[in-house]
């Protein structure tokens, strides 16, 4: 288990961590999740102690690290641009920790063997980082860090220097690395759905702060505030709240609306609206609408649906939400 | 990249979280990664590695100047052998810099834009003055310029030959500084021009030349501060003639020789001075041409 | 800018004259002067007693002070590139100082601080070790005008490298020492070693420095540089001075061939 208490980091007038405070729980995957600016790699950088707190500490297991070295946290970290060691051959790259440490040849040997075939890199051994792809790289920094049998493992952005499929063909396969090793990994990305597809736990920060923290379903179902609803999906405001576009339901007239909200036992404001456009964008339609009091918002229907209700252009609807919680704060969402 | 989506395989797991940690003993110290002593020690040695070789001397050098005043300070600079010596000097740097700058552009300009047989020896035979030793170069120009010339040129102790083995010396500088620019100036500017009717003397007058600039006046600038200090390259093609070839740092060894040695500190604190200053000028003009490059971009 | 045929021949052929008339033409007619006679007026030029001791003396100096810019080099890179060095743009100064000196005001300084008189001329008197006149006052004039290049080619190199190598060392448990001889040496290993090539040509080849803090006896205190001035202005042997240069411009074009070849190898990693 990870828990930091007060993290506290600037850079001259920058507030990087503003007194922040997280536990991370042993075997978890917390994303770390944030636009950049918001803190969430200098929190990680701190974790590994690759940045030094003006406040707070840092523990792993219930030890105090905040004084130790890096080298002494019995951490591993994956760098968003691998940190491959370039002079050394993939064997290498991932022997160093335990040639560091002066074990055993024959023990090195094997245990770089299975890593490389646990990530995928047996048959490269003998390449060096140049000779590899992007993802291939980036595993082998992967087995890197796992060589060492490290307590918890930290990666920067490792995914953010990759193309779209290779991105999503790797974060899948952390997620199974993950379930079969356990070792408390941190994942600090920037991507939303990075972080709902491979994590257990996400905590969302802004400027410094942490927002909130919960598991990916509950974040999103259940945000707390603009930010985090904003930051974890699509928005449209739909009178005085966000709500998601796939939660919009489109009715002809008020009478049909009311009903059918009551029905549903949902609360919120019933919206008059234009359609402006119906665009299909494969499985589902996207309906481009302007409100009443001129707010242009979105709402997302599947393409059944769509069929069913033959929404066009110029048509006069009414809109609320399925799922709209308390009226959320006011002033305009990132 | 198929492999990224291979199964995770059954492993022999690689972390079990209670397997003996990679954790080091950890007795609370306040160790700072690299270390702050190790860090205060190592600049303490470049501190006084730097100061021992290069400042005392110089420094020692500029205190001793004045080992006669201010007044027999600046009578060693402005003794007339002194000022004819500093005269000489600057008078064959500049001439020497500004055929170089423009001889050096040329020549980078052939080695870029052109194409001919044996183009990459010509390109390596232009480092060959920074890789001589400057003795040699006097040597070399010497067999061919001087008292047995094959081919009857003798500029053996004269100006001529001053400004050959100054040219010699300083050739790489233009040349190496204006070619990575040329390399990477957008020729689409120039067909651009070209298109719009622009003649090949416009073209380079008013595209090229403006690119080029800052890279041929620092290369010159370069060229003239080693032109004014050389030394070996012309003691022996130079004649070191009081007031006609004797260049200021022959003049600075003949202080030293006739045991004035405060004399050959002054001259030198002077010579110092023209190449401090060259060089701070480029500096500053450097640093306001990026920035209104900057500020335009 | 596409110049014409006759244009692109004109200037070709400017630029290849202005060439070979400074570089190729007294290279070529001093080899000519150093063989003409044969190979072996040559080796017997170049095999005499104070040539060799001239030889013997050069390689010294350079065997002392390229170990010396290498450690002192790269530390004074490491600081620059990697730590909070108060007054950095001084420093940097400092270490760009000695290509602006003049080598003859580089010998007058020495002579300034460690000769006779001088700041340092107590040490001479007390130990009996000779700075200025004797081996010492040689290196330390060496080390002085080759002080910039390993420093200057390490450094961009460890900038260019950046630190994200060296904290993933950290991360796996490797201590300082070991960053530094795994990593961080192996990384900049061929800028060292293009600084070192450039330092080794520069200590064989200075002149003016040396001159000024040498006794400059035949056999004892000359360098193949002293050795080439000594023999065309003392002794009237010119051809012993071509020979003599043409030895050491054989050593230049050993060291300009390792400058080229290392070129492309540090470019292309």
């Amino acid at each position: 288990m990870i828990t930091v208490t007060d993290a506290r980091k600037t850079y001259g007038d920058f507030v990087a961590l503003d007194d922040v405070s997280l536990e991370i729980p042993a075997g978890s995957l917390t994303a770390l999740l944030g636009p950049s600016g918001s803190g969430k790699s200098t929190l990680l950088r701190s974790i590994a102690g690759l940045e030094d707190l003006d406040g707070g500490n840092v523990r792993i297991d219930g030890e105090d690290v905040t004084h130790q070295p890096p080298q002494h946290r019995g951490i591993g970290f994956v760098f968003q641009h691998y940190a491959a060691f370039k002079h050394m051959t993939v064997r290498d790259n991932v022997a160093f920790g335990l040639t560091i440490r002066r074990r055993p040849k024959a023990e090195v040997a094997r245990k770089v063997d299975d890593l490389l075939e646990i990530v995928g890199l047996d048959g490269f051994q003998h390449r060096y980082p140049a000779q590899l792809s992007g993802g291939q790289r980036q595993r082998m920094a992967l087995a890197r860090a796992l060589a060492v049998d490290p307590q918890v493992l930290l990666l920067d952005e490792p995914f953010g220097a990759l193309d779209a499929k290779v991105r999503a063909d790797l974060r899948r396969w952390l997620r199974r690395l993950h379930d079969e090793v356990h070792v408390t990994t941190v994942l600090v990305t920037h991507d939303q759905e990075e972080a709902l597809d491979v994590a257990d736990r996400i905590a969302v920060l802004n400027k410094g702060r942490i927002e909130q923290v919960g598991d990916p379903v509950s974040l999103y179902e259940r945000p707390e505030n603009d930010f985090v609803m904003s930051f974890l999906g699509a928005v449209s405001r739909l009178g005085d709240r966000l709500v998601r576009p796939h939660d919009i339901v489109l009715e002809r007239d008020h009478a049909t609306a009311a009903s059918r909200q009551a029905a549903e036992g949902a609360v919120g404001p019933l919206v008059a609206a234009r359609v402006d456009r119906v665009v299909r964008l494969g499985f589902e339609v996207r309906i481009e609408l302007t409100a009443d009091d001129g707010e242009r918002f979105v709402a997302q229907v599947t393409r059944a649906e769509a069929e069913r209700r033959r929404y066009t252009a110029g048509e006069d609807v009414v809109a609320w939400a399925l799922r709209s919680e308390e009226p959320v704060g006011a002033g305009p969402v990132a | 990249m198929s492999t990224t989506t291979q199964p995770v395989g059954a492993p022999p797991s690689p972390a079990p979280p209670s397997a003996a940690p990679a954790r080091a003993s950890s007795q609370g110290g306040r160790r700072r990664r690299g270390g702050p002593g190790g860090r205060a020690l190592g600049l303490g040695v470049v501190g006084l590695w730097l100061s021992l070789m290069v400042l005392l001397p110089l420094a020692a050098l500029t205190v001793r100047s004045f080992d006669d005043g201010l007044s027999g300070f600046w009578a060693a600079v402005t003794a007339p052998a002194a000022l004819a010596a500093l005269e000489v000097t600057l008078g064959v740097s500049v001439v020497v810099a500004l055929v170089n700058a423009v001889m050096g552009t040329l020549v980078a300009w052939v080695l870029v834009r052109d194409e001919f047989p044996g183009q990459r020896v010509v390109n390596a035979l232009i480092d060959l003055p920074f890789a001589l030793p400057t003795i040699v170069a006097s040597i070399v120009l010497l067999s061919l310029y001087g008292p047995n010339s094959p081919i009857g040129v003798h500029l053996n102790a004269t100006r001529w030959g001053l400004g050959v083995a100054l040219a010699f010396v300083t050739l790489p500088f233009v040349v190496r500084s204006v070619q990575p620019v040329l390399i990477e100036l957008d020729r689409e500017v120039e067909e651009a021009a070209a298109s719009l009717g622009a003649s090949n003397t416009t073209i380079f007058r008013r595209v090229v030349l403006p690119s080029l600039a800052p890279a041929v006046i620092s290369g010159t600038g370069l060229a003239f501060a080693r032109a004014v200090g050389e030394y070996g390259s012309v003691v022996l093609i130079g004649g070191n003639i009081p007031r006609e070839t004797q260049v200021v740092s022959q003049y600075i060894q003949q202080q030293i020789e006739i045991d004035s040695p405060a004399a050959a500190a002054a001259v030198s604190v002077a010579l110092l001075s023209v190449s401090f200053l060259t060089l701070f000028v480029l500096r500053v003009w450097a640093t306001l041409s990026q920035r209104r490059e900057a500020s335009t971009a | 800018m596409r110049t014409s045929r006759r244009a692109t021949l004109a200037l070709r052929t400017l630029a290849l004259v202005y060439l070979v008339g400074l570089l190729a033409v007294p290279i070529v007619v001093i080899l000519w002067r150093t063989f003409g006679e044969g190979l072996g007026p040559f080796l017997a030029s170049v095999r005499t007693p104070a040539a060799v001791s001239a030889l013997n003396l050069s390689l010294l100096i350079v065997a002392i002070t390229v170990p010396l810019n290498v450690v002192f080099g790269v530390v004074t890179a490491i600081a620059l590139a990697r730590w909070r060095v108060p007054f950095r743009g001084v420093v940097q100064a400092v270490v760009d100082l000695p290509f602006a000196v003049s080598p003859i005001v580089v010998g007058v300084s020495l002579i300034m601080l460690w000769g006779v008189g001088g700041w340092f001329g107590g040490l001479e008197q007390s130990t009996g070790i000779k700075v200025i006149f004797g081996l010492p006052g040689m290196v330390i004039a060496t080390v002085f005008v080759t002080l910039p290049f390993v420093v200057r080619e390490v450094e961009p190199v460890l900038h260019e490298i950046g630190t994200e190598q060296e904290q993933a060392a950290a991360t796996l448990g490797a201590s300082g020492w070991q960053t530094f001889w795994r990593i961080t040496l192996p990384a900049i290993r061929w800028g060292l070693t293009y600084g070192v090539v450039l330092t080794v040509a520069r200590a064989l080849g200075e002149f003016g420095a040396v001159i000024m803090v040498s006794s400059g006896f035949p056999g004892v205190s000359q360098t193949l540089t002293l050795l080439v001035h000594s023999r065309y202005i003392d002794d009237h042997n010119t051809y012993g001075a071509y020979t003599a240069a043409t030895l050491l411009m054989g050593l230049a074009l050993l060291t300009l061939l390792g400058m080229t070849l290392l070129d492309r190898k540090r470019t292309h990693r």
